[in-house]
């Protein structure tokens, strides 16, 4: 019965472009020749999102799909090339780690100035001085000039400083790949405090998919400066997983949004679950289940593999299946086929599960075509935590 | 509205702060060191000027001294602003740090020197007759002194982020433009033909104004005022507008 949340960045049609010195040389005019021939590089090409109130936001993808460019676009540091971008809100961020920090100056002395440049007063700065060294566990070395800091020790002064500015929205880009696992895990627990109690949003870039995981309620998935995906970060996850196994080369959404990919010299036309057409068909545990792929051969091929996988609620792999792992030989191929999976019985646990379909090259070698997370059924009855819900009889003796 | 400027008050507050305390922590002398080189160069100048080439003028210590500390404020004040925005990257990748502050807080810093050094030139001006109550009118000068750094500063930081040899550039012209202002001779040893340079030179004007308060006792005329915040003002709004419109992609420059 809650009002939608009040968006508090909007994105539209955002397009950021960077101009690169051909040597990648600093600006002087002793370069000058090279700063005209400077090369138009596309960091972002059409990126629109709506972040609301709340959210957390986990931005994922491969090292230059354009994370950090997002991160600082939302931050406003810097503007974009093309389309518009409105912030509602007053924007912290952690961009970079303790940039500001001065090695002769005290722990104290920088954490001042951090909380200062993060939003606070010189007073309120000074009050909570106290409580972030708590945090921070560095009471006993507040003291020291910060050049006797370790890393670690560094970075966990930064992030308690930005958590205890009181932020309305936080942007973290990365920075919480660094320090020990114990400190990282009691920084993800205060951000989901801030999230869960304060309503705090929270936007982060990650490698670290398990954090985006537990920390977030939506994720997005960059792939060569556009949206490739957005929605649960479960399937989101999962799909970027994949497509990193697969080193996916091209990567496009149909008009479904169903995460597509592939040379399309064999394309999956229609798949039918127990000779329904469509997605979500609805199956009774231990019953048979069978999936049946229409394809299209556009280049006649020699052999190929088909994959199907299926997935629980929570992004865990209950079946992989493929041609080849059960030595089935698929081809030569010309035409249209139809390719049938007879599952015997389905003894899943009752609940959603969804699938990923792919025509491949002998040995995974590249993909055909590749429809991830598009289909889905259903195993009727009550739920319950386990993957399977094996045929059984219980006795006692 | 009012909490965004009290903010950036207070940030501007607290780093002009901790880069004077950064500046002279370490050294033994510490705060007497900010006196050292306008002290230095002021041993140097009097020197050459009283004993060497005597320049005709009356109470030349204080006239020297008066010079010294504005043109030091002028030109140290600018070439730290051109080069802020390169040297403070870690400010702009800050949200919520407006742009803008990042010069003024160099501007700034060099004008403690400048008030710093104060002190000294009332002792000067003790030993020689007094301190003048017209001293009262000195933020009248300092402040369109403050708006032509700042204006200035800002277009050259701007230009800097694009072109690495702005800052040398201007520290170049700074140590030229030391020798084309009345900074240790009087404006009117300049033969009349060459006049006109002083006319176009707006920190002759300004420090034409501070002598008057801070040694001469005079009034400042209200003309020359009114022209030397004209100048300055239009040079800061245009300084301001290059800048504005330059730093929204500083980060990706830098």
């Amino acid at each position: 019965m809650t009002a939608p949340a009040r968006t508090v960045i909007d994105v539209r049609n955002v397009g950021k472009a960077y101009r690169r010195a051909a040597g990648g040389s600093t600006a002087s005019l002793r370069n000058l020749g090279e700063l005209r021939a400077r090369t138009t590089h596309w960091a972002l090409r059409d990126i629109s999102l709506t972040i609301r109130e709340g959210e957390a936001l986990g931005v994922i993808g491969v090292n230059g799909a354009g994370k950090s460019t997002l991160l600082r676009l939302m931050s406003g540091v810097t503007a974009p090339t093309r389309g518009s971008i409105h912030l509602y809100s007053t924007i912290s961020g952690l961009l970079t780690l303790g940039e500001s920090f001065q090695p002769v100056l005290s722990g104290e002395e920088n954490a001042l100035t951090a909380a200062i440049l993060g939003g606070l007063t010189q007073r309120q700065a000074r009050k909570r001085l106290q409580r972030i060294a708590e945090f921070a566990e560095l009471e006993h070395v507040l003291h020291q000039p910060l050049r006797t800091y370790s890393d670690g020790m560094k970075l966990r002064l930064a992030f308690a400083v930005a958590i205890h500015v009181e932020p309305r929205v936080l942007l973290i880009d990365e920075v919480l790949a660094v320090g020990d696992l114990r400190f990282r895990q009691k920084c993800l627990g205060r951000l989901a405090e801030l999230h869960d109690r304060e309503a705090v949003t929270v936007i982060l870039t990650s490698h670290d998919l398990e954090q985006v995981e537990r920390l977030c309620d939506r994720a997005i998935w960059l792939a060569d400066g556009v949206v490739a995906a957005d929605g649960p970060p479960a399937d989101i996850t999962r799909l970027y997983r994949q497509s990193l196994q697969a080193s996916i080369g091209e990567i496009s959404t149909n008009d479904r949004g169903v995460l597509r990919s592939g040379d399309g010299r064999v394309e999956i036309a229609a798949v039918r679950m127990n000779s329904v057409d469509g997605e979500a068909t609805m199956i009774v545990r231990g019953e048979p289940l069978v999936i049946e792929v229409d394809v299209v051969v556009h280049e006649p091929v020699e052999e190929v593999v088909f994959g199907i996988s299926g997935y629980g609620r929570r992004g865990d792999l209950c079946f992989d299946l493929a041609t080849a792992y059960d030595k089935v030989v698929v081809g030569p191929l010309t035409g249209e086929h139809t390719l049938r999976l007879t599952l015997h019985r389905v003894d899943l646990s009752p609940g959603p599960y969804t699938m990923d379909l792919g025509v491949y090259a002998p040995e995974f070698a590249h993909v055909h075509d590749f429809h991830g997370g598009a289909y889905t059924f259903e195993v009727m009855g009550d739920p319950n935590p386990g993957v399977l819900d094996p045929p059984r009889q219980w006795q006692v003796t | 509205m009012r909490d965004r400027h009290q903010h950036a008050l207070d940030v501007v507050t607290h780093l002009v702060m901790r880069e004077v305390h950064l500046r002279y922590r370490r050294s033994l002398l510490g705060w007497m060191w900010v006196l050292a080189q306008p002290l230095a160069r002021f041993a140097v100048l009097a020197f050459v000027f009283t004993r060497v080439l005597p320049l005709d003028v009356p109470n030349y210590s204080v006239f020297l001294f008066s010079g010294l500390i504005g043109w030091l404020w002028f030109s140290s004040g600018l070439v730290s602003a051109t080069a802020s925005a390169v040297e403070r990257r870690d400010l702009l990748m800050r949200p919520g740090i407006p742009r803008l502050l990042i010069p003024v807080v160099s501007v700034l810093t060099d004008a403690t020197d400048y008030i710093a050094a104060l002190p000294v030139l009332v002792v000067i001006l003790l030993f020689s007759g007094g301190v003048p109550l017209t001293w009262l009118l000195l933020p009248v000068v300092m402040l369109p002194m403050f708006m032509l750094i700042l204006g200035l500063g800002y277009a050259f930081c701007a230009a800097n982020v694009y072109l690495r040899d702005v800052k040398i550039l201007v520290t170049v012209a700074t140590l030229l433009g030391f020798y084309v202002t009345p900074v240790f001779y009087p404006a009117e040893q300049v033969p009349e033909q060459y006049q006109w340079l002083l006319d176009l030179n707006p920190v002759a004007i300004l420090l034409d104004l501070q002598r008057a308060v801070l040694v001469d006792g005079i009034v400042p005329d209200l003309t020359q005022l009114a022209l030397i915040f004209a100048i300055s003002g239009g040079v800061l709004f245009v300084g301001t507008a290059i800048y504005q419109r330059a730093s929204r992609n500083f980060v990706d420059e830098l």
